[in-house]
């Protein structure tokens, strides 16, 4: 196998990936052939029901899971190929994930959550103060970057998680369901936040939900059923079809 | 890279300390296993060290001294006449001995056989020879039952309880003693009861008397002492007093009380430590199993968070330095603590000691102390910090290991 991705194109490359495995000693096969390209800078949405394998293929995306037949790609890279060490450099530097249930560290302030990660890439004092200062301004959240999470609302800590996410400048942000635990209102604005990373710096963004007002706004849909891509819409298609 | 190390170590030690304060009911759950195991294992060991030097300083106080002193292979031999091997110049002896660095009390004793009379009932007795005033200040274990010490009455008599008895004899009464003298002869002396004693043997009761030395060495005709038993500052005086006798009295042999108390204090001694160890080895592993299964569930409840750590890229050595700083922290904040509950409840609550009843070979019941020094509260410290520390590397190591996926799933 090649170490150099055929579509070099994309940031993201699936084929034919197939992932099992066991919920209380019954075996699930939650991906069964799925292939995807995602392009740099793209902003794709990962739609269908619980159970239908989109969660798994994130995993798979941001490396958190390793396919166990089939090939992925990363930045033209194998995954397959990548070492534990190699691994977790890209997920340090090139990847941001958005929780549904936020992950944050109840312990640390809004802007201390934004700034562990970013010891980890190795800047100095000076620029991660910069980067936690650009992050939490980008979320609106600057003010209340003393407060720690229990005293944010949901939003809030939502946006503090996407703070975090943005600050590490990653090439890909992958979400998984960040809405599900915000009213519309909250979730719409956090979708916003989302968007405009995408579009003002260029990062790729993947996001995981059946959340109908994130799929109305996505240009690109991909639905998943029983672990197989059921159907791709673009924007172009959404826009035709009315 | 330096900068870098610091800064990611400041960080592991920042939020250490505040994840102490994120679950207060779990951080106190786990203070409090270690803490009282701590705790628990120090008094423990307090209490056998006062146990064990409580019960030496009884048996040093009974009977021996801190040890005696014989002509050389005098203890080993048994001699047609004995008196022809005892110390003599025993005044030049206890003048040198008074002057030897530790030594604070002499004693010169001499026993004999005699045959004791109220003028109706003879009866053969045990009797030593004693300087009574100075045993008197020394020996403080001597059960008087009835009447008092011999103290400086020159022709005073303590009897044991069974030879009373037998001669029916009460303080105050008068009573004769025959004997020979090292020379053959038959010898007496008029004695006046001033006390009845028992030691909790009846073989012994029944046959040992006490009567000043100076009488009996005038009974027996002889101005030379049996042995002389010394009275130290300190049991730990012993090896170096020891060194000073060998070298300045080289005819005379120098044996530690547990040497002579073998039977009763050696052997009680030994058999208390294993009893002890095992307890001890009970108690270790119930402490030790507690801390480990407490800090090993508490870092098992945070696998989400692991999960998460790992998904942004920590190494799974960052995440163990993470976990095992935090278990380290509350070893060390809750091994401190419990070793000064101890020493706060041993001040207080058992300032008094523990009454125990009489050991082997002993007669009253006794107060143990916890005696509690730093060398305990040193290895209690360690002890309790090394087990979070090894349950954090165990635990840690296990939930780094699992799948990122499966981490974040948890909970």
């Amino acid at each position: 196998m090649s170490q150099m991705d055929p579509n070099s194109e994309s940031l993201v490359s699936a084929r034919d990936l197939h992932f099992d495995y066991w919920l209380d000693l019954v075996p699930v096969q939650a991906l069964r052939g799925v292939s995807l390209e995602v392009r740099e800078a793209e902003h794709v949405v990962l739609a269908g029901p619980s159970g239908s394998g989109k969660s798994t293929l994130l995993s798979l995306m941001g490396l958190i899971e390793s396919p166990q037949t089939g090939s992925l790609w990363f930045g033209g890279r194998s995954v397959a190929q990548l070492d534990e060490r190699a691994a977790n450099r890209i997920r340090r530097h090139e990847i941001g994930f958005v929780f549904q249930s936020f992950q944050l560290f109840p312990t640390l302030t809004a802007a201390e959550n934004v700034e562990y990660f970013l010891i980890q890439q190795g800047l100095d004092a000076a620029r991660r103060r910069e980067r936690v200062r650009w992050a939490l301004e980008a979320v609106g959240l600057w003010e209340r970057r003393d407060h720690r999470p229990l005293e944010l609302s949901g939003g809030q800590r939502q946006r503090v998680a996407i703070a975090r996410a943005a600050a590490k400048k990653p090439r890909l942000i992958l979400a998984d369901e960040p809405t599900a635990s915000l009213d519309q209102k909250t979730g719409a604005e956090i979708i916003e936040l989302l968007e405009n990373l995408n579009k003002t710096l260029g990062t790729t963004l993947i996001l995981a939900t059946h959340d109908p007002m994130v799929l109305s706004r996505a240009p690109r849909v991909v639905h998943l059923q029983d672990g197989l891509i059921h159907q791709v819409r673009s924007a172009q298609q959404k826009k035709e079809r009315g | 890279m330096n900068t870098q190390v610091w800064a990611r170590a400041f960080w592991v030690l920042k939020l250490s300390v505040r994840n102490l304060m994120r679950q207060p009911r779990r951080t106190a759950a786990v203070m409090l296993t270690v803490g009282v195991g701590s705790a628990s294992l120090f008094l423990f060991q307090g209490f056998n060290a006062g146990i064990m030097n409580q019960y030496r300083d009884n048996s040093i106080h009974a009977r021996y001294g801190h040890g005696q002193l014989h002509v050389k292979g005098y203890r080993d031999t048994v001699y047609e006449k004995p008196w022809e091997h005892w110390i003599e110049d025993p005044s030049r002896i206890l003048a040198s001995l008074r002057k030897v660095a530790h030594v604070n009390q002499v004693f010169p004793r001499v026993e004999f056989f005699g045959l004791l009379t109220n003028g109706q009932i003879t009866v053969s007795g045990r009797g030593t020879g004693v300087d009574a005033v100075e045993e008197a200040r020394f020996f403080q274990t001597l059960n008087v039952e009835e009447g008092k010490m011999l103290d400086s009455e020159p022709d005073g008599i303590l009897l044991g309880k069974g030879l009373a008895t037998a001669l029916h004899l009460r303080p105050g009464d008068r009573v004769t003693l025959l004997g020979n003298t090292v020379n053959g002869s038959l010898n007496g002396a008029d004695l006046t009861v001033t006390g009845i004693f028992h030691t909790g043997s009846k073989e012994f009761d029944d046959v040992a008397f006490r009567i000043p030395l100076l009488q009996a060495q005038a009974l027996l005709d002889t101005p030379r002492v049996e042995s002389i038993a010394l009275g130290l500052d300190s049991h730990e005086s012993w090896p170096q007093v020891a060194t000073v006798l060998a070298r300045e009295f080289p005819d005379l042999s120098a044996t530690e009380f547990a040497v002579l108390d073998k039977i009763y204090y050696q052997n009680s001694v030994d058999w208390l430590k294993s009893q002890f160890g095992v307890i001890r080895s009970i108690i270790l592993l119930i402490v030790v199993l507690g801390i480990f299964n407490i800090v090993a569930t508490a870092i098992l409840e945070r696998r989400s968070e692991i999960g998460n750590l790992r998904a942004n890229g920590d190494s799974k050595l960052g995440i163990l330095a993470l976990l095992v700083s935090e278990a380290t922290l509350i070893g060390v904040v809750a091994s401190v603590l419990g070793i000064a509950l101890a020493w706060l409840i041993n001040s207080t609550v058992l300032a008094q000691g523990i009454l125990m009843p009489p050991a082997p070979g002993l007669t009253r019941q006794f107060y143990v102390r916890m005696e509690l020094d730093w060398n305990m509260a040193l290895l209690t410290f360690a002890l309790g910090a090394a087990c979070c520390w090894i349950a954090a590397v165990i635990a840690g190591w296990r939930v780094t290991r699992m799948p990122i996926g499966d981490a974040l799933r948890s909970n």
